[in-house]
């Protein structure tokens, strides 16, 4: 227990130090970055929820996030729905075509869901990429309005996007930490373990697994909508690339996946990282981000497949083992 | 016209059906996806290309040496990295593949820009027609040469005790090892082999297809749905399903329209996988 009130007081003032950073680093790049690392620690959390706990690896998030983003603005665009109503659209909308698209999928395991989740991306790009009503492959221009909360735009600072992210992080931290602890999160794991024996102990599969997908899905799909605002545009190459995919299963497994702090901690350390040596190199270092997402992928999974967060785990243990053996002696 | 369509599929599939009897082959043996395979592929089109900048070799004459290069490069990163990860956990498994793709595709654009390259004065050009079927001949060589190295590894796989041995592995690792076999050596070598495919079908694809970075994620990820159609693990099923899916492109995209011939590969995987959640002809644990 008190454990766990230690938990909880530390999440209190990360969140802090998070509410005040922008106001500390308030240069253009700096407020973008700290959008990219939150809107990712978020995406982390809700591929997480599907494939840290309840062990449906997805490498094709972006199939939900373009999905959301283009929800809301095809609202907006369209028939000139408020963003904000576009934002709990694009999270109902993601979800429910998540579950659809999740009946016929949760009877796949294994590296057969991963590879039905990389080909359900490519899918839904060229659909959008051939449907002229939403743009093609042009996308559409989301109008510039008077920057506002009200008008899900921010146009003098970029921060309004980061507490809105930030926000959603709470709201799924929150989530995840009552999940853990409820019967939907322990049959979450049942599966991941073990289906069959899952299923034997009366676990209802299916409807489990469904829930897990809608639930990453609809989070997903609302943080389509926060970066479709953010850029005020949508195209398919963009809003469906395969790259957020790969980064958010990375961003979660570098941290460490199936609990709580791990995709928080790949967000905060990837992201900066991808975005400051895109930036030093330039356009002449093309693919250098990248190569060093890969590399350290494949660090981490050669040495350390619990994540970062494997790494902290281990070292708090001999921590405790020394302290126990100063205790004794 | 279905006729030259039907012919045009089972030209492309057997390119695809080399690339998959690789993927096939490593998977069936140490149960690892190699999601960097279509990036090997594409590396052996470069290194095709280098060797025909630099000293005139025929991408297809020089199908062997490539096979062989890319061989060795096999056995490294197995050495390097694979063998590491096979006992850890699934996620490690299946992701750190992933994560060699990725470095080597940025590593390629990095290197040498994304600009499409191709190989000038290939023998192997020009078209012909063979009754009413007009063929090309570039497409013709590549796939015969597919075929030749995909009978070769076929052989190789019946006939020689260090092929049964594979085989035997595939079959029970447990029971292969307490029968003596040394497994280590042997992964390497059939993770050598499923790469000398992959490298084998870049240098045969090298003598008519642009190079570019990207080129191979195509081929991987064609050759993944080839390979979970036929059932992981069973070669020959790969290179049915890779030829079944040469197939559905062309004849799909004349029919439905070229930008639709992809997402018509992945719905046709989506679409048999769920029927039968093994594949065709697929068998063993996930």
């Amino acid at each position: 227990m008190a454990n766990n009130k230690r938990f909880i007081y530390t999440l209190l003032i990360v969140l802090g130090i998070a509410i005040v950073l922008p106001l500390v680093l308030k240069a253009r790049f700096q407020q973008h970055i700290l959008v990219l690392v939150m809107l990712y620690a978020v995406l982390g959390e809700a591929w997480n929820i599907m494939a840290g706990y309840a062990g449906m690896v997805s490498i094709g998030q972006a199939a939900f996030f373009g999905i959301g983003a283009y929800v809301s603005t095809i609202l907006f665009v369209k028939f000139q729905v408020n963003p904000w109503i576009g934002f709990i659209a694009a999270g109902l909308v993601t979800a429910a075509f998540a579950t659809v698209i999740g009946l016929p999928f949760s009877r796949l395991r294994g590296r057969y869901f991963a590879i039905g989740t990389i080909a359900l991306g490519q899918m839904i790009k060229v659909v959008f990429e051939n449907w002229p009503w939403v743009g093609g492959a042009t996308g559409m221009i989301i109008d510039m309005k008077k920057g506002s909360f009200w008008n899900f735009q921010f146009h003098a600072s970029k921060t309004g996007y980061y507490y809105i992210a930030l926000g959603m992080l709470v709201f799924v931290v929150v989530y995840i930490y009552i999940m853990e602890r409820s019967k939907m999160g322990f049959y979450f794991k049942a599966i991941r373990e073990n289906e069959d024996v899952a299923t034997g102990l009366g676990v209802n599969k299916t409807k489990y697994k469904l829930l897990a997908i809608a639930i990453s899905a609809g989070i997903t799909g609302m943080c389509g909508t926060i970066l479709a605002q953010y850029q005020l545009y949508v195209e398919p190459a963009y809003m469906f690339d395969h790259t957020i995919s790969v980064t958010i299963a990375l961003i979660a497994v570098f941290g460490g996946s199936g609990n709580i702090i791990g995709p928080i901690l790949g967000s905060v350390i990837l992201m900066p990282i991808s975005e400051l040596t895109r930036a030093w190199m330039g356009s002449s270092g093309s693919g250098i981000d990248l190569m060093i997402y890969g590399v350290f992928i494949v660090l981490m999974c050669v040495f350390e497949p619990d994540g970062l967060m494997g790494i902290a785990r281990k070292a708090g243990r001999r921590l405790e083992a020394r302290r126990e053996k100063e205790v004794a002696a | 016209m279905i006729l030259q369509l039907l012919t045009g599929g089972v030209l492309l599939g057997c390119v695809y059906g080399l690339v998959s009897m690789g993927l096939s082959l490593i998977y069936g043996v140490m149960g690892i996806v190699n999601f960097a395979h279509g990036a090997l592929v594409m590396l052996a089109m470069y290194v095709s290309y280098w060797l025909n900048t630099y000293v005139s070799l025929d991408p297809v004459i020089g199908t062997p040496i490539i096979a062989l290069i890319m061989f060795g490069f096999g056995m490294i990163l197995y050495k390097l990295v694979i063998k590491r990860v096979l006992k850890g956990p699934f996620l490690a498994r299946m992701l750190v593949t992933f994560g060699l793709s990725i470095f080597f595709i940025n590593m390629a654009q990095f290197l040498w820009s994304p600009d499409y390259r191709n190989i000038q004065g290939a023998i192997s050009k020009g078209t012909f027609m063979l009754g009413s079927v007009f063929i090309e001949l570039p497409k013709l060589v590549a796939s015969v040469g597919s075929l030749i190295v995909a009978a070769l590894i076929y052989w190789f796989l019946r006939k020689t005790k260090t092929g049964l041995a594979i085989q035997a592995i595939s079959i029970d690792r447990s029971a292969a090892s307490l029968m003596g076999i040394n497994l280590e050596k042997l992964n390497a070598i059939a993770f050598g082999i499923g790469i000398a495919c992959a490298g084998a079908a870049g240098s045969l694809l090298a003598s008519y297809y642009y190079i570019f970075p990207d080129v191979g994620t195509m081929f991987g990820l064609v050759a993944l749905v080839a390979v979970a159609l036929g059932g992981f693990g069973s070669t020959e099923g790969a290179l049915i399903g890779a030829i079944l899916i040469g197939i559905i492109e062309t004849l799909g995209g004349f029919y439905i329209g070229p930008e639709y011939k992809y997402a018509l590969i992945f719905l046709s995987y989506v679409l048999i996988v769920i029927v039968r959640p093994k594949g065709l002809m697929g068998w063993g644990a996930d």
